[in-house]
């Protein structure tokens, strides 16, 4: 009997070490993963960014996808608050919003890009266009406007009579 | 005039408007001569260069809100991912070298990053209170204080609690070194803005 209830009391014993271990382990690596999410949120956030520098370097509108970013600029900084606070959870959910909210930033300035990059040489072919017209029509109307100014020209010169100027004896 | 003046003024003439038609084309090549720059200042309460203290005084109690603003303005040609850092230094510790675009080695107390389209201002409010002020012998340390409600520790320490300085300095992201790296290159020469504000503690309330 006695023997029985040692066993229990041991049997006790080790599931609530077992489970004080695994509660530390637990909000151990709770805060390593906040750490972990902390920093992959920034490392999409860069690239992020990049993507979207890119995007107006291409000649897109980012207005919008800097707006975006910025969100997730304030979600990295309250996740890295509640790090502090070790409130790993809050943390963590934080740092994974930034990260979706990046990735989904990166997606769009690439499809961004990809747009303005062809906008832009729609636009560069139509102004090349644009411009070898204008100057084809200004050769044309030069051309045509030099030749009736010069047949004008040439009939006013021949309508004119000489004019004989005598020098009256002083 | 003759005939052939005319003639040379024609060719002049179509030749001139021949290259402003050409000028949307050749625009898209030309480079761009600006300096690029950007502008960093701290305001007073009111967004002017005034004001920065309460009731004028220099000399900061413990619990006293001091309301300013961080002015941010980006002339550098592109949209740029950009972060303030704020250190807290006594008249000691090395500020930021201007020439070599060295940043303090104060340790940075509060940090505020934000990505802003070209040609953007950004008025950031900036509102800091001492929560915690301790003075022993003739020093004075200043242990805690709230930025914007969060509460940030600092052991920086002055004597009789006089020449504190809040530092603020730009960082930018650098896309080659993936990091964010105290000022920014114009042309081949290194530039950087910081700024700093100079203050006095009294452990009284």
């Amino acid at each position: 009997m006695l023997r029985n209830r040692f066993m229990v009391f041991i049997f006790l014993l080790l599931l609530i070490t077992a489970y004080s271990v695994e509660g530390l382990c637990l909000a151990e690596s709770t805060e390593q993963e906040a750490n972990s999410a902390i920093s992959k949120a920034e490392g999409s956030l860069n690239s992020a960014y990049v993507s979207v520098i890119e995007g107006e370097k291409a000649g897109g509108d980012v207005a919008g996808l800097v707006k975006d970013l910025n969100g997730a600029l304030e979600y990295v900084s309250a996740s890295k608050n509640f790090l502090v606070a070790n409130e790993f959870d809050a943390a963590k959910a934080d740092a994974e919003r930034a990260r979706g909210i990046s990735d989904s930033v990166a997606r769009d300035a690439a499809v961004l890009k990809s747009w303005a990059t062809s906008q832009g040489e729609i636009q560069f072919r139509d102004n090349l266009i644009l411009s070898s017209l204008l100057a084809i029509a200004i050769v044309l109307i030069g051309f045509r406007g030099w030749f009736v100014f010069k047949g004008h020209y040439l009939r006013r010169m021949a309508g004119m009579k000489p004019e004989v100027v005598h020098d009256e004896p002083g | 005039m003759s005939l052939d003046d005319w003639h040379l003024t024609f060719i002049l003439i179509c030749t001139v408007l021949i290259v402003a038609a050409f000028i949307p084309v050749v625009s898209a090549f030309l480079p761009r001569n600006e300096e690029p720059f950007f502008a960093l200042a701290v305001l007073g309460e009111n967004g002017m260069a005034e004001h920065y203290y309460p009731d004028e005084n220099s000399t900061i109690k413990v619990g006293t809100e001091v309301h300013w603003f961080i002015y941010i303005y980006n002339h550098m040609g592109k949209s740029q991912y950009v972060s303030i850092r704020v250190k807290i230094l006594n008249s000691t510790i090395m500020t930021p070298n201007s020439t070599s675009c060295t940043p303090s080695e104060a340790p940075t107390t509060h940090e505020i990053r934000r990505i802003l389209l070209e040609n953007q201002t950004w008025s950031y409010p900036f509102n800091w209170i001492l929560q915690n002020v301790t003075k022993f012998d003739n020093s004075t340390t200043i242990n805690s204080l709230l930025i914007n409600g969060e509460r940030l520790q600092s052991n920086i320490r002055a004597r009789n609690g006089y020449n504190f300085r809040l530092v603020f300095e730009l960082w930018v992201y650098d896309p080659s070194s993936d990091d964010l790296v105290f000022g920014w290159k114009s042309g081949q020469e290194p530039s950087c803005a910081w700024n700093q504000i100079w203050f006095n503690v009294t452990s009284t309330r």
